[in-house]
């Protein structure tokens, strides 16, 4: 997008109707900041997503956060340092010790109002202040620089965890002052910024509003020759593949397998899709000084000469998760065409035929991953799904499936309304996609209400078996605020916890602490795109179906038609 | 100079988010809603960077409407 005007046409194009999600965007600032409402539009259709931008009034950032109403909106702020005051940019120097510190605590009570005004938003990205653009030519820190370092000092010390914050400096590194600072804009309109600055901001954020709306990547699929190694081992053998650090040749190899192994660290799982002879990459795996990403970092090896889409389509059937939760990176234009063909929903990423390209371009393989809340959850996961892949074996030993299940030595444990869980319940809801009843997306601000509030229960679970510790993977929040009746406001559950009849067995236990206080209990099943396998839930668990409709079907259930099933006695309980 | 007309009309509906059909000779401010003062000011930067001008601040007080732009963008190109 090379210009204002082509974005303009290029939205004008765009049917908004047709996009699967929408975020209402609301930007505060002091300075104008108007044409960024078309770069957002842009940047969020690519992604399915509606938005509805608004702005706040000019210069009315503490004003507006006082008044206007945040709840479930994504807040931009644009928090112009040397606008703080007209002309701050060069008065600031001649500034008295006193009269700067007048100002500076000024900015902190007005920060500290924002800070808590926002904390219903469903999103807040505020930028860091930077006097960039005023100083690059300036040999000397001035101070200008040292008010923005310690206004920065000040919201790492005081702001909530929930602002994601950004530094816009990276705007301006990514195209130069030049194409991103607009001087003359900015003396006539207060328009300090241009094209190129607004077109990296967009981008720049843009994973943030893309895992708002719940389209979260989970895998990261490598091809093995030319991506996580130089050569082709084939036909280079195992000594004339290059992966060295200490070269040249290798270099953006080995920082290609750091990277990966970072992503693994933080929960991404990774694989391999490879066209090679199993056996040779094993070898490699196995015994390759150079190699950093070893078998234990891998959930999954695809490496065979069928179709790579084939092979993920079945791996993401073997972990039970959706396939277009993968990212997938190949040096091959013809595979990374195929792919993009074949199974579209796979997000393809191509490596540059360059490998200085490649090792920048490496910055941005964690953009795909980037998730609003990071769990302690998140780090065990691999564990667990390579938990998955045993079970899977250790059922093929056992006649009938019961008899599996027992062995198993399966425990549930229930934590009601446990304030630690917050996070990791904000999360559970922003994610979860395919056992998810109503798909509900909350914020941790909206669950710490909900675990505060005496009208709302919050059940979260785990479940142990003699393979490990699932972790917290499964949520029913029960609303009571009608007092005629409860009704099921979530319920959703981590696919990889499915197929050992936990979920029944848990909402059995909810039902009979629902049915303690309420008579009459309603739930929902609200259908999505991802959510079928659940569409026939509540009647499997004999609830009576009150209305059907497109959107959703309504289900009842009496206290006095509830009878617990005692089927799942092979599943210990626990209550935390 | 029917080409600037319809490239004016052209930036103005992509602008001010209206058909083409919507623009007229006599169109101002008064005519389109998104046409407030910051609507003025994405205009004149569409308008610069469009045909490469320059408009100092007394040629923005007289575009008023699409026939005073057109003057006006008539007049930058002859210079």
């Amino acid at each position: 997008m090379n210009s204002y005007l082509d974005l303009l046409k290029a939205n004008s194009q765009i049917n908004q109707a047709e996009l699967q999600h929408s975020l209402d965007i609301l930007v505060l600032n002091n300075i104008t900041t108007q044409p960024i409402n078309e770069y957002l539009e842009y940047s969020c259709a690519v992604h399915q997503i509606h938005a509805k931008v608004n702005f706040g009034d000019y210069d009315n950032i503490v004003q507006n956060t006082q008044e206007w109403e945040v709840n479930d909106k994504v807040v931009i702020v644009f928090w112009e340092l040397a606008n703080l005051i007209h002309g701050l940019e060069y008065k600031i120097d001649s500034f008295s010790p006193s009269h700067l510190a007048a100002l500076e605590e000024k900015i902190q009570t007005e920060l500290k109002l924002t800070f808590k005004a926002l904390s219903k938003a469903a999103l807040v990205i505020m930028n860091r202040f930077t006097a960039l653009p005023f100083s690059f030519l300036q040999t000397e820190s001035g101070a200008l620089e040292g008010l923005a370092n310690r206004l920065n000092g000040f919201c790492e010390q005081e702001a909530p965890t929930f602002i994601k914050w950004l530094s816009i400096d990276k705007c301006i590194a990514q195209s130069g002052i030049d194409q991103t600072i607009d001087f003359k804009g900015y003396l006539k309109n207060k328009l300090l910024y241009k094209h190129a600055f607004y077109w990296s901001y967009a981008q720049l954020i843009q994973p943030y509003l893309t895992a708002l709306t719940g389209q979260v990547k989970k895998l990261l699929a490598l091809d093995c020759d030319n991506t996580l190694w130089k050569g082709i081992l084939g036909e280079d053998g195992a000594e004339g593949i290059e992966m060295d650090e200490n070269s040249f040749k290798g270099q953006a190899f080995a920082a290609a397998q750091y990277r990966a192994l970072a992503l693994g660290k933080k929960g991404v799982l990774l694989a391999l899709a490879s066209k090679n002879n199993a056996a040779d990459v094993d070898a490699i795996l196995l015994k390759h000084p150079r190699l950093t990403i070893n078998e234990n970092a891998l959930v999954a090896k695809k490496v065979n000469w069928e179709p790579k889409g084939e092979n993920l389509k079945q791996l993401a059937k073997e972990l039970n998760i959706g396939v277009d939760s993968f990212v997938f990176i190949d040096d091959s234009d013809f595979e990374v065409q195929l792919m993009c063909d074949q199974v579209p929903s796979v997000t393809s990423l191509q490596v540059p035929k360059n490998a200085v390209d490649y090792y920048v371009v490496q910055q941005t393989w964690s953009n795909y991953f980037v998730q609003l809340n990071q769990s302690e959850e998140d780090g065990k996961k691999l564990e667990q799904y390579q938990q998955n892949v045993k079970r899977a074996s250790e059922e093929q030993k056992f006649q009938n499936f019961e008899g599996f299940l027992e062995a198993l030595n399966l425990e549930l444990c229930i934590h009601q309304n446990d304030a630690g869980l917050i996070s990791r319940m904000a999360q559970m809801t922003q994610k979860t996609n395919q056992f998810n009843l109503t798909t509900q997306r909350y914020t941790e601000a909206q669950l710490t209400e909900f675990v505060n509030n005496k009208d709302y229960d919050c059940f979260a679970f785990s479940v142990k078996d003699k393979f490990g510790d699932s972790g917290i993977t499964g949520l029913c929040i029960i609303d009571y605020t009608n007092k005629q009746s409860a009704s099921i406001d979530t319920l959703l559950m981590s696919c990889r916890i499915l197929g050992r009849n936990i979920e029944f067995k848990f909402l059995e236990e909810i039902l009979s602490k629902v049915f303690e206080k309420s008579a009459l209990l309603y739930a929902t099943y609200k259908p999505t795109k991802k959510n079928t396998q659940v569409a026939d839930f509540y009647a499997k668990l004999g609830f009576e179906l009150v209305e059907k409709s497109a959107e959703m079907s309504l289900y009842s259930m009496k206290a006095s038609t509830f009878v617990p099933s005692n089927s799942y006695n092979y599943i210990t309980l626990q209550h935390a | 100079m029917h080409n600037i007309e319809e490239k004016l009309s052209e930036i103005m509906a992509l602008v001010f988010k209206v058909s083409q059909e919507e623009i007229n000779e006599t169109t101002g401010p008064d005519d389109l809603d998104n046409w407030d003062s910051i609507g003025a000011i994405m205009l004149i930067n569409a308008l610069e960077e469009a045909f490469e001008i320059e408009f100092e601040e007394e040629d923005v007080l007289e575009m008023l409407n699409f026939q005073l732009i057109k003057i006006k963008i008539e007049e930058k190109l002859e210079a």
